[in-house]
């Protein structure tokens, strides 16, 4: 008995709480995606060839985890089966979350441009968050700067 | 619209790049799925309904691609790759992502690509 | 070569539905999934272990020296009174022939009593303290005798056993759904609680032309909880029927069968306190 008030609480709390976290970062990721629009972020491995460029390596990585609310209809899902929409926008936030925090660094260095990008996302939840996803994406890429 | 992991369009010319598309698509199987599976495991082989979860995934997630690359005004999407993570048990996503570029339509022009 | 970002439109690789719906409808199709499970499995465990023979059962409950663990032997008058009593209801109720009820002492202040396989009886100190006469003490082991005569504790054994596999395999949310499912399987065991009290009241006309003393029983535990200070769980969560609801029923049901709610109590034999001094 306990144990379902608990968990309804938590899923009443991650509800509300994850939801405004989630609109939160939206918000804040769009506003920083325009403001960092100039640099373009390239996924092909042929550089520019019209000039020489310094180059260097850049990356951004972010860590986010899911909320119980989240985790708790994904648990339902997996019973029947189907796209986890919940999952979703944790994937869609962390992954645009580290292409900006690649993208800040690159500016940092006043690249031009950052060519061959390429992410790696890994669970990392550990043995006390099973029910939890925590999920790390890393973008990584090469920062190219014109030499002037 | 034309997709490769090359990083270019044999015999066409690449007019712009328009940055990164991305597509991803988590999914489920059905407990019953998960179950059978799970004992099938034991015995080895092909698991089929893991098969068509991730099949299923991967053509989504590639739709989605494209349909950004549609909605940035692109023609192509060259260098795609592909990566899959284990999300949560039973729960897996695929992600896919590439350039979206314009290539140029008319094949009489074209040279080696830059 | 011309390089720019273009940024592509929010909700391609998103669902724009609202999470809350989708939470709602997996929450009522697990809910109802569980609970038909749970159904199936516990009616069908039930059923089946009610198809056990009894002489099955009494062989399951014999691999266990019971007697080891309780104080019947110190107090050799008591358990002879409390047999005797036990076969006289038994007699009352037509238990079949091969169901055997056997009385155990338990020297403990646990203010409980309870039946389980192969006809055991176990009567705590706690609650015979507090009996006031011998038609309470009746009403007692009639509601006890009444589960092993409709074969309660295999039953419920056996609903356990196959919903807690199924539970078992279960993933993620088996916890919650788990609980779900034990509402259920409280549902069927209150069922079982009434159905006990019905035979011991039957019981009590049976031997004495009356029910009187009957209700004390569930008034014993109803003042225990108040002076434990416990409240009585809600009957959505309980296992018994409410204390009070079971006292109602017993004028109920006088009502009904013209049966008399007054009459001669007898008192329980000397001994009986001096037992537990």
């Amino acid at each position: 008995m306990e144990q379902l008030i608990a968990t309804l609480v938590f899923v009443t709390l991650g509800f509300f709480f994850g939801r405004r976290a989630e609109k939160k970062h939206y918000t804040s990721l769009i506003e920083r995606e325009e403001k960092l629009n100039a640099l373009p972020v390239i996924a092909s491995r042929i550089p520019p060839y019209d000039a020489p460029y310094e180059q260097s390596l850049v990356s951004g990585s972010v860590v986010i985890a899911n909320d119980y609310f989240k985790a708790f209809v994904a648990g339902l899902r997996n019973l029947f089966g189907g796209k986890v929409r919940s999952y979703e926008t944790l994937l869609d936030r962390a992954r645009r979350e580290a292409v900006l925090r690649m993208k800040v660094q690159a500016k940092k260095q006043g690249a031009d441009y950052v060519f061959n990008v390429k992410f790696e996302t890994s669970n990392i939840s550990g043995q006390y968050s099973k029910k939890l996803p925590i999920v790390e994406v890393h973008a990584y890429g090469t920062a190219l700067k014109k030499i002037a | 619209m034309l997709i490769s992991n090359l990083e270019f369009m044999t015999g066409k010319k690449i007019i712009k790049h328009i940055g990164l598309v991305q597509g991803s698509s988590v999914r489920a199987k059905h407990a019953g799925r998960d179950i059978m599976s799970g004992i099938k495991n034991m015995f080895g082989g092909e698991l089929t309904a893991y098969t068509e979860l991730l099949q299923e995934s991967r053509e989504e997630a590639t739709e989605r691609m494209i349909q950004q690359a549609e909605a940035v005004g692109a023609n192509a999407v060259l260098n795609v790759r592909f990566s899959t993570s284990s999300i949560t048990a039973g729960a897996a996503e695929i992600y896919v992502y590439g350039t979206a570029v314009i290539i140029e339509s008319d094949t009489s022009t074209s040279a080696v690509a830059s | 070569m011309e390089y720019q970002n273009k940024q592509p439109p929010e909700g391609i690789n998103t669902s724009k539905q609202h999470p809350f719906k989708e939470f709602s409808t997996l929450l009522i199709a697990a809910l109802a999934l569980v609970f038909i499970a749970t159904l199936v499995l516990g009616v069908g465990g039930g059923w089946l272990a009610g198809k056990l023979p009894i002489s099955a059962e009494n062989k399951i409950a014999a691999l266990y020296d019971i007697t080891q663990h309780t104080d019947t032997a110190e107090h050799p008058k008591l358990a002879k009174y409390l047999q005797s009593l036990a076969d006289k209801i038994s007699k009352a109720q037509n238990l079949p022939p091969d169901m055997h009820i056997t009385a155990h002492y338990m020297n403990s202040p646990t203010v409980n009593a309870f039946a389980t396989l192969g006809g055991n009886l176990f009567i705590y100190r706690g609650l015979l303290e507090r009996l006031p006469n011998e038609n309470t003490l009746v009403t007692l082991l009639g509601h006890e005798i009444a589960h092993v005569k409709y074969r309660h504790p295999i039953k419920s054994l056996g609903r356990g056993v196959l919903v807690g596999i199924a539970m078992s395999t279960g993933s993620a949310n088996a916890q919650i759904l788990g609980d779900a499912g034990l509402l259920t399987v409280l549902k069927f065991s209150r069922d079982m609680e009434k159905q006990a009290d019905k035979e011991a009241m039957q019981t009590l006309q049976t031997l004495y032309g009356h029910i009187d003393g009957g209700a004390k029983l569930f008034k014993i535990f109803h003042e225990m909880r108040d002076s434990m200070d416990a409240d009585e769980p809600a009957e959505l969560f309980s296992t018994h029927p409410l204390d009070q609801d079971r006292i109602d029923s017993f004028t109920q049901t006088a009502k009904q069968k013209g049966w008399s709610e007054t009459g001669n109590l007898t008192p329980l034999p000397d001994f009986f306190e001096k037992a537990f001094e």
